[in-house]
C-alpha cells in the first residue's frame, strides 16, 4: 500500500510551474504537482482539460513552454524521452507491427545492449508478470485488444522504469475485458511496486484504481485526493459533478447559521451572515422517494421523468425551481410512480460547498 | 450479353494502347520499311543498336542519371516528408504546397530557366546539370508519395520507440522504417522512371551527351527505320519491368506478417501453446487497428 504521507520522503516526480500553450491556447497552466514513489496516481477530466498534455511532457514526448520537471531531484525537463526513468503504455497499444512479441517487449533491452541471457530471463518474466507466458512468437495483428495491451505494459514494465506513465490504455477496449484489465492493472501495480501515472476521463475506472486522484480543469488542477475524500467532500462543484452524480441546490443561511433549503436544514456554517447563500451537495444515496409518509426531514416533490437503468430507476423530481435526480431500487411491474411523492434526505450526508451557489438553476 | 459499356471501355483501352502495340511489333520488322505488310518477325534492329556504341553510351547515360538523382531525391524527399510530419512548422502548410507546385511548371519553362541559371553561374551543359535537372524535377514526386506512405503509419509507434530508448536515428531505422520501406521503395522506382523518360528538360540542359530519350529523337531525326522502334521497345521494357516489380513488392509487404528479428536462440524451441482465452476475456475487441485471429 503506497503511503500518501508526501512529507515523509522526497516525491519521485515532481513538477514546478509546468506551463504550456500552443499558439492562442493555454494547455497547462503553471502546474505544480508531486507524485510519491509507488502510488497509483490518476489523472482525470474531461477532453482538452491537459491531462495527456500534462503525461507527454512528463514522458517528453512534448517540450512545455516554461517550468520544470524533476524525476527522482534531477531536473529532466530538457533531457529527450529516450534518456528519461520512464517508460509509457499508449492508448492504441503502439505494438510495433513488424515485430513478434518477444522482439516487441525486449525492444528497450536490446537499445540497451543487455546481454542475449538477460534479456531473454527478463522478458519472460514480463511476460509472466502480465499472464501471457508463450506468447513469444506471436505477432501483433494475432492479438486481441486486452492481449496487446497487456504486451504493450510487459514492454514497458520490463525496462524497470522509475515511474509508468500509462495514457487512458483502456479506452479502446470493450466493457468486459475493460474491468478485467483493471483487475490486472492494480495486481500488477501491487506486484511491481512501481509508480503509476495514470490518465483517464472515466470517472469510475479512477475511482477503482487509484491512490490519488488529480482533478484537472482548463489546465489546472481543481482537486488532489484519493477517491474517497474526493467523493465525500468535494471541493468544488465541478468536482461534485465530475466524480459521481451530483444534485446541487442553493440553500439560505438564517439565524442560528444553519443553511435551510425548502424548509429542511441541510447543513451548518457559522460564521456566514443570515441571508447568504450557499450550494449543497445531495448525492443520490443521501435521498429516499416515498409515496407518503415519509420520515423527517423531507421535502415535497414532483416526479417528471424516469429512466429504467436495470437495477435501478433515475426519478428526475422537481422540487422548487430545482430538479433532482434521485435513486429507486424498488421493482415496479406496471411502471414506475408519476406525480406527486416525497423525498426524505440523509442530511448527515449533504455536504456543503465552498464555491458559489450556482447562478443559474441546474436542470438535469 | 454484352453491357454497351463494356465494349466502350474496350474502344478507349485499344485507342490508348494501339500506338503502344504498333511501336512494339514494328521493331520486329524485317525491312528497313516503316509500314504495313509487315514482314518478320527480326531481331536484326536490335542487334543494330546493341551493336551501336552511341546507344550503349546513351543507355548507360540515362542509367547513371537516374540512379544518380533518384538517389538524391529520396534521401531529400524523405527528410522533407519526415520533417513536415513531425513539427508543427509555423508555415508548414505552405512548405508542402511549395514542394509540390513543380510538377505544374511546363518542362520547357523549367529546362530555360535552368539553362540560363547554369550559364550565370559558370556550369558548362553536362551530365552534372542533367543529374541536377532531374533531381528537382523529381524530388516532388517522391514527396508525395513518401508522405501518403508516412501517412497511414501510426505516429505513436515512432513515440514508442523513443520512449523505449531509441534516439531519433534509431527510432527511424527500428520502428518507422521497416514499416516505410514499401513507399520509399515505389517512390525510387518512380523516380527512376521519371528520370529515366525526361526528355524536354533533358534536351535543354544536355551538352553533347546524350540520354536514351534524346538519342532517340535525334536518331529519329536522321533515320525513320525500326531501329528507332528497337530502342524504343527497350526503353518500354524496362520502365515497365520496374513498375511490375516496385508494384508487387510493395503488394508483398503488405501481405506479409512481419519480419521477426529474433535471433534463433530467442525463438525458444519450446512449442509454443496457444494459450487459451484468458478468464473474463471472451470476445475480442473489433477496433480496426487488429485483424481476426486466425486458427
Amino acid at each position: 500500500m503506497a503511503t500518501l504521507d508526501a512529507a515523509a520522503s522526497t516525491p519521485l516526480v515532481e513538477v514546478k510551474a509546468l506551463h504550456k500553450e500552443y499558439g492562442s491556447v493555454c494547455a497547462l497552466q503553471k502546474l505544480e504537482l508531486n507524485v510519491n514513489a509507488g502510488e497509483f496516481l490518476t489523472l482525470l477530466g474531461p477532453s482538452g482539460c491537459g491531462k495527456t498534455t500534462l503525461l507527454r511532457c512528463i514522458a517528453g514526448l512534448e517540450t512545455s513552454t516554461a517550468g520544470r520537471i524533476l524525476i527522482d531531484g534531477r531536473d529532466v525537463t530538457r533531457i529527450p524521452p529516450e534518456r528519461r526513468p520512464l517508460n509509457m503504455v499508449f492508448q492504441r497499444y503502439a505494438l510495433f507491427p513488424h515485430l513478434n512479441v518477444f522482439d516487441n517487449v525486449a525492444f528497450g533491452l536490446r537499445l540497451k545492449k543487455v546481454a542475449k541471457e538477460e534479456r531473454r530471463g527478463r522478458v519472460h518474466k514480463a511476460l509472466e508478470l502480465v499472464h501471457l507466458p508463450g506468447y513469444e512468437r506471436r505477432m501483433p495483428h494475432q492479438l486481441s485488444g486486452g492481449q496487446a495491451q497487456r504486451v504493450a505494459l510487459a514492454r514497458a514494465l520490463v525496462n524497470e522504469p522509475k515511474v509508468l506513465l500509462l495514457d487512458e490504455p483502456l479506452a479502446a477496449l470493450d466493457r468486459k475485458i475493460r474491468q478485467f484489465m483493471q483487475d490486472e492493472l492494480r495486481d500488477i501495480h501491487r506486484r511491481s511496486g512501481t509508480t503509476f501515472i495514470y490518465v483517464t476521463h472515466d470517472q469510475d475506472e479512477a475511482m477503482a484504481m487509484s491512490d490519488r486522484i488529480v482533478l484537472m480543469r482548463d489546465g489546472r488542477i481543481e482537486q488532489m485526493a484519493a477517491p474517497g475524500e474526493m467523493y465525500h467532500h468535494p471541493s468544488s462543484q465541478f468536482a461534485a459533478g465530475f466524480i459521481g452524480d451530483a444534485n446541487v441546490v442553493t440553500g439560505r443561511v438564517d439565524a442560528g447559521g444553519h443553511i435551510a433549503w425548502q424548509g429542511v436544514v441541510v447543513g451548518t456554517q457559522p460564521g456566514a451572515s443570515t441571508g447568504e447563500e450557499r450550494a449543497v451537495l445531495l448525492r443520490p444515496e443521501a435521498l429516499r422517494v416515498c409515496a407518503d409518509d415519509p420520515l423527517s426531514p423531507a421535502v415535497a416533490g414532483e416526479i417528471v421523468g424516469s429512466t429504467y437503468f436495470g437495477f435501478y430507476w433515475l426519478h428526475h423530481i422537481r422540487v422548487g425551481d430545482d430538479v433532482l435526480d434521485v435513486r429507486d431500487f424498488r421493482r415496479w411491474s406496471d411502471g414506475p410512480p408519476t406525480g406527486a411523492c416525497w423525498i426524505n434526505i440523509d442530511v448527515d450526508r449533504a455536504v456543503v460547498m465552498a464555491d458559489q451557489p450556482p447562478t443559474d438553476r441546474q436542470e438535469h | 450479353m454484352r453491357r454497351p459499356g463494356g465494349l466502350l471501355a474496350w474502344g478507349l483501352i485499344a485507342f490508348l494502347y494501339l500506338p503502344v502495340i504498333t511501336l512494339v511489333v514494328f521493331a520486329f520488322q524485317e525491312s528497313p520499311r516503316l509500314g504495313l505488310p509487315f514482314d518478320g518477325p527480326s531481331l536484326r534492329w536490335f542487334e543494330a543498336i546493341w551493336n551501336d556504341a552511341g546507344f550503349r553510351r546513351a543507355l548507360w547515360a540515362s542509367v547513371r542519371i537516374a540512379t544518380a538523382s533518384c538517389s538524391v531525391a529520396l534521401v531529400v524527399a524523405t527528410l522533407a516528408a519526415l520533417g513536415l510530419r513531425r513539427y508543427r512548422l509555423r508555415y508548414g502548410s505552405a512548405l508542402s504546397v511549395a514542394a509540390v507546385v513543380p510538377i505544374a511548371l511546363p518542362g520547357l519553362l523549367v529546362g530555360l530557366a535552368l539553362l540560363t541559371y547554369f550559364s550565370s553561374v559558370g556550369m558548362r551543359p553536362s551530365l552534372t546539370t542533367v543529374v541536377i535537372a532531374h533531381t528537382i524535377y523529381v524530388t516532388p514526386y517522391v514527396l508525395m508519395v513518401v508522405t501518403s506512405g508516412l501517412e497511414q503509419l501510426d505516429p505513436s509507434i515512432e513515440e514508442a520507440a523513443r520512449d523505449l530508448g531509441a534516439s531519433p536515428w534509431q527510432a527511424f531505422w527500428r520502428s518507422t522504417f521497416p514499416l516505410l520501406w514499401p513507399a520509399i521503395l515505389g517512390a525510387a522506382v518512380l523516380a527512376f522512371a521519371l528520370s529515366f523518360d525526361e526528355f524536354l528538360i533533358t534536351l535543354f540542359v544536355i551538352g553533347g551527351d546524350s540520354t536514351l530519350p534524346v538519342f532517340i529523337w535525334s536518331r529519329m531525326r536522321r533515320t525513320i527505320d525500326p531501329s528507332v522502334n528497337a530502342v524504343a521497345t527497350g526503353l518500354l521494357t524496362i520502365v515497365i519491368t520496374g513498375a511490375v516489380t516496385a508494384l508487387s513488392l510493395a503488394l508483398m509487404a503488405r501481405r506479409r506478417t512481419g519480419v521477426s528479428y529474433a535471433d534463433d536462440a530467442d525463438s525458444t524451441a519450446t512449442a509454443v501453446p496457444l494459450a487459451p482465452a484468458q478468464p473474463g476475456e471472451p470476445v475480442r475487441v473489433a477496433a480496426g487497428v487488429l485483424g481476426s485471429e486466425n486458427g
